[in-house]
């Protein structure tokens, strides 16, 4: 990855409206479209990191390692119930792309950390699983993903 | 007797009468209907002409199978994400039948209801040309030929967007059946002749749909 660096406001903006654009052409189906979003950085930053077979708690504690690394993240926080897991994201440069959105009345429908463990699930263990919902909170943002059966072929 | 129509008449039968099929019998379709059926979406109208609809007829029973998991998979996937987040319950709660209401939930999250593919004695699947201005839309109405044509024919349909709606499956749909980078997978039409007809769904009134000269004037001040 290049050391070179844009500045934030300019890349967030630029994000924004991309998926402004998006939303504004495909509704709500959008989010179908951006499930792979981050894939690349996953491919450089996070996939090489993730050695063996680690569970899902591993697998968070290594996408957030990578997210704090570059700057992306400060805080990754899992809880998990069931099949359901719960992703609290703080300190997420991208956040002023979500609340733009929100203030144009458009929920927020795509996330980088939480397709990056969506994508390391997938990937490590074999699993699907989906973003379903994703909440803005104070300080943070609250991204609900499901987790289904480990795939047989 | 034999009933019969004016073209308009005939026309809007047939848009009237096509249903979501998602059931056949194991009769195959014959070539004369599919290559009938073919035409239809070839004769579709396109932006500058641009004809970017190419289709993949499957019939072979592996690959249906394959299409059916993924498909499945893609349901799953979203309809679930609706069930935890209640968006599902919100959907359904018009119904009050507590059973009928478990069995749709546990048809749309488990996958079922787009995993028909699989048994459908054939099905093509619509891509579309990415270097062209209007494609989703051009293949949409060529698709939208296809099922009534297969309905003029005696025949039942579904258009499934399941393996393709998400980028993911539809990497894997493009995979399964070596689509080329630059062309789309947009949907599937699985058809057959059909065990069932369903009734139809309900439609919207006119007086809510069309507004005169401007958005929010009713054009139509009663139910036409």
């Amino acid at each position: 990855m290049s050391k070179e660096t844009i500045a934030r406001d300019y890349a967030n903006d630029l994000i924004f409206e991309l998926e402004k654009a998006m939303w504004d052409e495909r509704g709500k189906g959008g989010r179908f479209r951006l499930t792979t979003l981050g894939r690349e950085f996953y491919r450089a930053k996070c996939r090489p990191r993730l050695q063996g077979r680690p569970d899902i708690e591993g697998i968070v504690a290594t996408v957030l390692a990578t997210l704090k690394e570059n700057g992306i993240t400060e805080t990754l926080k899992v809880e998990q119930d069931g099949r359901l897991l719960k992703l609290r994201i703080g300190g997420c440069l991208h956040r002023p792309v979500e609340e733009r959105m929100m203030a144009r009345e458009t929920k927020p429908f795509a996330c980088v950390p939480a397709n990056l463990v969506v994508l390391a699930i997938d990937e490590v263990l074999n699993r699907p699983a989906e973003l379903a919902e994703l909440k803005l909170e104070a300080g943070c943002c609250q991204a609900l993903l499901v987790l289904f059966d480990e795939r047989t072929t | 007797m034999t009933e019969t129509y004016s073209l308009a008449e005939a026309t809007m039968k047939v848009i009237q009468d096509r249903r979501s099929i998602r059931a056949w019998t194991d009769e195959p379709v014959s070539e004369e209907h599919l290559a009938l059926i073919l035409e239809a979406g070839r004769q579709a109208p396109s932006g500058e002409n641009a004809q970017p609809w190419r289709f993949v007829v499957v019939k072979d029973e592996t690959t249906r199978r394959k299409l059916g998991a993924l498909s499945g998979g893609g349901s799953s996937r979203r309809f679930t994400a609706e069930y935890v987040t209640h968006q599902m319950h919100e959907r359904f709660a018009s119904l009050e039948d507590e059973e009928k209401k478990k069995a749709a939930f546990e048809k749309l999250t488990s996958g079922q209801v787009s995993q028909f593919s699989a048994n459908a004695p054939v099905s093509i699947l619509v891509c579309g040309k990415k270097d062209v201005w209007d494609m989703p839309y051009d293949t949409s109405a060529a698709i939208e030929n296809m099922l009534l044509m297969i309905t003029a024919l005696g025949l039942g349909a579904c258009w499934l967007i399941a393996p393709c709606i998400d980028i993911r499956d539809e990497e894997k749909t493009k995979e399964l059946l070596g689509i080329p980078e630059g062309f789309k997978a947009v949907s599937v039409i699985s058809f057959g002749h059909f065990t069932k007809q369903p009734r139809q769904r309900p439609r919207l009134p006119l007086n809510q749909l069309v507004f005169a000269e401007r958005w929010g004037e009713a054009y139509y001040k009663e139910q036409v």
